[in-house]
């Protein structure tokens, strides 16, 4: 065991700032220290910050959209993305987009749409966007600023649009709003149905133990699939898109908490034995102070990192459920719905862009993997 | 100098209960322990040394027995079957150290913190209080008061075990016990720290019970010595006269075996055969005559009481057949 | 320690040691990288060690004592580098410096078991959980001698177990590791390494997890086997007792050298470095007046980082000379024959 006291008494033979380096070192906390490591998990890092990026745009999901959920336009049905330029005829004009013309593919008859270098619409930042409506900033003030829109008469669509004539980009981030806040949600339920059920277990243990290990191992013996979509099916499809968001949520913790509820009973066991819980207990400490001050703090790393590594399986059920079509439906958005309406052949043929919200799926739940891998490495003090 | 009586074990015994096996990790212990004085209690792993510390400390609880505990005004109270008021008044008189200074105090806490905690549940000081008292323990054992906000990872095992014996002594103890207290310790820092837990007990007149395996460490530090053999008392008696003489054959083998820092060192070395048994089925009788080289046929059926033998007590049929030997 | 082959066998080609030795480690420098520093872990280490002799090799935790044992062994992991020379008398005779080689290479492979043994200090997990004693004792004879049968491994295993003193070996062979109490696994790991009859045997604190009346027992069985078999062992441990019912010659280390190398009487009748004199009059004896105050070494083990050339010992040194000690490399004064001190109070002394 390396301690820094050791470090210390040679710190004078060693640069000064590697003496206020070990300095810092004993005043940290556990956290710091578990801060301190998760910062050398490059892997880690790079996934904290690209989820980071993700849920702020998707907080301001309106003001980065340029469309809302609602709005479609006819005349631009599943048109591809239109790339943004910066020279026109080598010539520097900044951000724009070419209008677009509709042309039918003489032996397939297939409309598609490609770009009318004639005309030249700028892309135009911070707009009082008219195309994109009005929408609440965080759902309490009103505002119809918009990050960019095409000027009048242009149109850019960076995703594509759907067969409805709905800009892809603007739903991936609607979208996501759900798909996002969802396993946050969700989460936090599952944390509260197994913390409470984990330490009833693991403090009293006896017959209460017995019968919510039992409670566990039915839980989880149920495929996970199938539960979900009994459940789902029970929604009635008449419910706003919020109360289903809110129903889906609690379905999802329903099926996950046992997990956690096991992760907290085997670590209060554990802890329990613990010499210093002894030495409190010896000390006089009734048992709630025993439990508040030193039981529960010893292992909220451990939950921490166990909810981060379930965050993925949560996103991932959404999206199951909405892909099933049991989850929320259009207009509502959230990726599980976009990858639905990918569900045919003639997508991956005619329509690749449309598929663009599974890579986001996809980077997320690695993200959130990985963050969790690096959570996991800090907080093992056997390391 | 006339001795004070400030804890009296009588006929402490646990039995852990487990599906169905009953392990019995101690059968009637008894002793008085005097004040001031140090009662070493040796024996190998299993003998129940640490679960008889841990009884009387109430960190775990016993099955039967007392302990009883004399308190300054004359009273007596039982300390396994106080009343919560009792309790808390008495709790803070009996301490423990732990073996391990690294499991024994809470990594998320500041040594400040730890230390402090058991004023906060026995005491209602001002905070200003709390920091003199702290710093004061802490100059004692001694810690540097700048260390005292920093967290145990910062400290090395010898510097933690000093935490920990602040943290003990700082509701001022009458009694504590010290599990293995430098067990865990480098011989260096060992040192060190049996040197300030005899400067402690000096001053403070502190009471130990002192549990552990290294017998020439218990030679150095304790007045009487309780030898143990699964679960029980085997031989009881003053530390010089136990070692120059053991009459328990058990204990003159445990005294053999240990090995001296000398190459020259004549020992005439009792080697015992075989294993300690499986504390869950024990032997028949006195629970040593397995291995005992003495053994008569009535060690197979009895268990020998433990009983008076000149200046100590001694649970043998044949109480002094091995020195008899010399 | 990875070079090249064809470096490697330039570099052995040239060696050489005194006839008698079995080991020669010069000058091992042990550096361990640890997250944002490096530990001078062994910090220029020589001994050798005759066949057949017990070298102990004893200081405090952090000393370097293990990681000079597995440096020989070539197990220590990847974040350790070593440097220097560590020549050994293999059973054909070959001389070879094992920090040339590949540490998981044919070669070190087949030294390691064969010739080289190890045994630690918590025999459980020297054993696989899943298989029987004789299982995993059997395999290993298997592993070195491809030609014995099966058969034959079985006898030659239950002859070991009986050697090393475990009772009924024929219901204890197919028994598993749980089955066995500390003391029985710790002759099943040392009937284990006898399996291949090694010549070398490193002990990392064999007792040390044991009970005292156990401890006595493998001790005893340690020294009768030596006897038989002629083994020469490097005994590393931190207890002195132990040191001196067991060993003939005694390296002490500290903080990554070694500062006192004698006889044992000598290192525990003579001792002259001030860190082995405060090391054993510190520790507790039977045959002291126990109003006696125990002897204290100040302040503790530093961490060698960046350590300069000096005497690791000089912060808490009675006799510590100050812009010697502190700055210099201090070399090795011989106070008799076979006994070696590093320590500046040599050379007042003449």
């Amino acid at each position: 065991m390396i301690t820094v006291e050791k470090l210390k008494k040679n710190s004078a033979k060693t640069p000064a700032d590697e003496a206020k380096k070990s300095d810092k070192y004993y005043y940290a906390s556990q956290w710091s220290l578990m801060l301190r490591k998760f910062r050398k998990h490059k892997l880690a890092m790079v996934s904290t910050y690209i989820l980071l990026f993700f849920y702020i745009i998707v907080i301001f999901g309106n003001f980065f959209a340029p469309q809302g959920t609602e709005q479609y336009d006819g005349k631009y049905v599943n048109c591809g993305p239109t790339p943004v330029h910066l020279f026109h005829e080598g010539k520097l004009v900044g951000p724009f987009v070419y209008g677009l013309k509709s042309e039918r593919d003489p032996e397939t008859f297939m409309n598609t749409f490609v770009e009318d270098t004639e005309q030249i619409y700028r892309l135009r930042f911070f707009t009082q966007g008219e195309a994109g409506g009005e929408y609440k900033i965080l759902g309490l003030i009103p505002c119809n600023l918009h990050f960019f829109e095409a000027e009048e008469g242009g149109k850019v669509f960076l995703f594509g649009t759907d067969n409805m004539g709905r800009d892809l980009f603007s739903r991936v981030i609607l979208g996501g709003q759900i798909s996002l806040f969802i396993p946050v949600v969700g989460m936090l339920l599952t944390l509260v149905l197994g913390l409470f059920m984990g330490s009833l277990a693991g403090y009293f243990g006896g017959w209460i133990d017995t019968v919510i290990q039992r409670m566990v191992e039915v839980v989880r013996s149920f495929p996970q699939v199938p539960l979900w979509m009994a459940l789902s099916a029970a929604i009635p499809k008449t419910m706003k898109p919020a109360q289903i968001f809110m129903l889906m949520t609690v379905i999802l913790s329903l099926v996950s908490w046992p997990d956690l509820s096991r992760v907290v009973r085997s670590k209060f066991i554990s802890v329990k034995k613990e010499d210093y819980i002894m030495a409190a207990r010896i000390s006089g400490a009734p048992a709630h102070k025993v439990v508040i001050r030193h039981m529960i703090p010893s292992f909220t790393s451990y939950i921490i990192v166990n909810m981060t590594m379930s965050i993925p399986s949560l996103i991932i059920g959404e999206t199951t459920l909405s892909f099933l079509g049991l989850g929320l439906r259009s207009p509502a958005t959230s990726w599980g719905v976009l990858l639905q309406e990918t569900n045919a052949l003639e997508t991956i043929m005619f329509y690749g862009w449309k598929l663009i919200p599974m890579i986001f799926v996809f980077v997320t739940v690695l993200a959130f993997n990985f963050m969790g891998d690096g959570l996991r490495d800090a907080a093992d003090p056997y390391k | 100098m006339e001795k004070n009586v400030i804890l009296e074990i009588k006929n402490l015994s646990k039995v852990y209960e487990s599906k169905g096996a009953s392990v019995k990790a101690l059968t009637d212990v008894s002793l008085t322990v005097n004040q001031g004085e140090t009662v070493g209690i040796v024996g190998e792993s299993g003998c129940g040394k640490t679960t008889l510390g841990r009884c009387v400390v109430r960190g775990i609880d016993a099955t039967s027995g007392q302990v009883l505990f004399h308190t300054e005004d004359d009273g007596v109270i039982d300390f396994l079957q106080t009343t919560k008021a009792q309790m808390k008044k008495y709790r803070k008189d009996i301490q423990m150290i732990f073996q391990d200074p690294y499991a024994s105090l809470d990594p998320r806490m500041t040594v400040f913190d730890i230390i402090s905690e058991p004023l906060r549940y026995n005491s209602n000081l001002s905070k200003r209080e709390i920091e003199e008292a702290v710093g004061k323990i802490a100059e004692q054992v001694g810690l540097n008061k700048a260390y005292l906000r920093r967290y145990p990872h910062a400290f090395s095992g010898g510097q933690r075990q000093r935490i920990g014996i602040a943290r003990s002594l700082i509701l001022q103890p009458k009694i504590i016990v010290c599990d293995e207290a430098v067990s865990a310790l480098d011989v260096s820092i060992q040192a060190q720290i049996i040197n300030l837990l005899e400067d402690l007990q000096k001053e403070y007149n502190l009471t130990y019970l002192f549990i552990s395996h290294a017998l020439s460490v218990v030679r150095h530090i304790s007045d009487r010595v309780l030898v143990m053999y699964l679960g029980k008392v085997v031989e009881f008696g003053e530390t010089d006269a136990l070692f120059a003489n053991p009459m328990h054959p058990y204990t003159k083998a445990l005294l053999s075996a240990a090995p001296q820092p000398d190459p020259d060192a004549v020992i005439d070395r009792v080697v015992l055969e075989g294993e300690v048994p499986n504390p869950a089925a024990p032997p028949s009788g006195c629970h040593f005559h397995p291995r005992c080289a003495y053994k008569t046929a009535r060690c197979a059926k009895e268990a020998p009481p433990l009983v008076e033998h000149g200046d100590r007590m001694v649970a043998c049929w044949n109480c002094g057949c091995c020195s008899e030997a010399d | 320690m990875k070079k090249s082959k064809k470096q490697a066998r330039i570099a052995q080609e040239a060696l050489s040691i005194a006839p008698e030795h079995i080991l020669e480690v010069r000058d091992l420098k042990v550096d361990i990288k640890v997250d944002d520093y490096t530990l001078n872990a062994v910090r220029g280490v020589s001994f050798s060690m005759k066949k057949g002799e017990t070298l102990g090799l004893v200081g405090e935790s952090g000393c370097g004592k293990s990681v000079t044992s597995k440096a020989v062994m070539g197990i220590n992991p990847d974040n350790c580098s070593a440097r220097g020379q560590i020549l050994y008398r293999r059973k054909s005779g070959e001389i070879m410096d094992l920090v040339q080689l590949e540490q998981d290479g044919p070669t070190y492979r087949a030294i390691r078991g064969a010739e080289m043994a190890m045994i630690f200090q918590e025999p459980m997990t020297s054993f696989s959980p899943l298989y029987t004693i004789g299982n995993q004792l059997s395999e290993i004879i298997l592993l070195h001698e491809p030609a014995t049968t099966k058969e034959q491994a079985r006898m030659r295993v239950l002859e070991m177990l009986e050697k090393v003193g475990i009772a009924n070996p024929e219901k204890r062979i197919d028994q598993y590791p749980h089955e066995f109490s500390g003391g029985m696994l710790q002759r099943a790991l040392i009937a284990m390494m006898l399996c291949c009859n090694p010549d070398f045997l490193i002990a990392d604190e064999p007792t040390t997890a044991l009970d005292v009346t156990i401890q006595a027992q493998i001790l005893d069985l340690m020294k009768l086997l030596q006897k038989e078999f002629g083994m020469s062992i490097l005994f590393i441990t931190h207890d002195l007792g132990t040191v001196a019912s067991m060993c003939d010659n005694v390296a002490v280390m500290y903080l990554g050298e070694i500062v006192e190398y004698g006889s044992v009487h000598q290192i525990f009748h003579n001792p002259q470095h001030p860190y082995t004199k405060g090391l054993l009059r510190s520790l507790p004896k039977m045959n002291q007046s126990r109003e006696e105050k125990l002897y204290v070494i100040d302040g503790i083990v530093p961490l060698p980082v960046n350590m300069p050339p000096c005497c690791g010992f000089y912060d808490r040194c009675e006799k510590c000379v100050k812009g010697v000690c502190d700055c210099q490399a201090i070399r090795e004064y011989t106070v008799e024959p076979g006994h070696f001190v590093r320590c500046v109070m040599m050379e007042q002394r003449g």
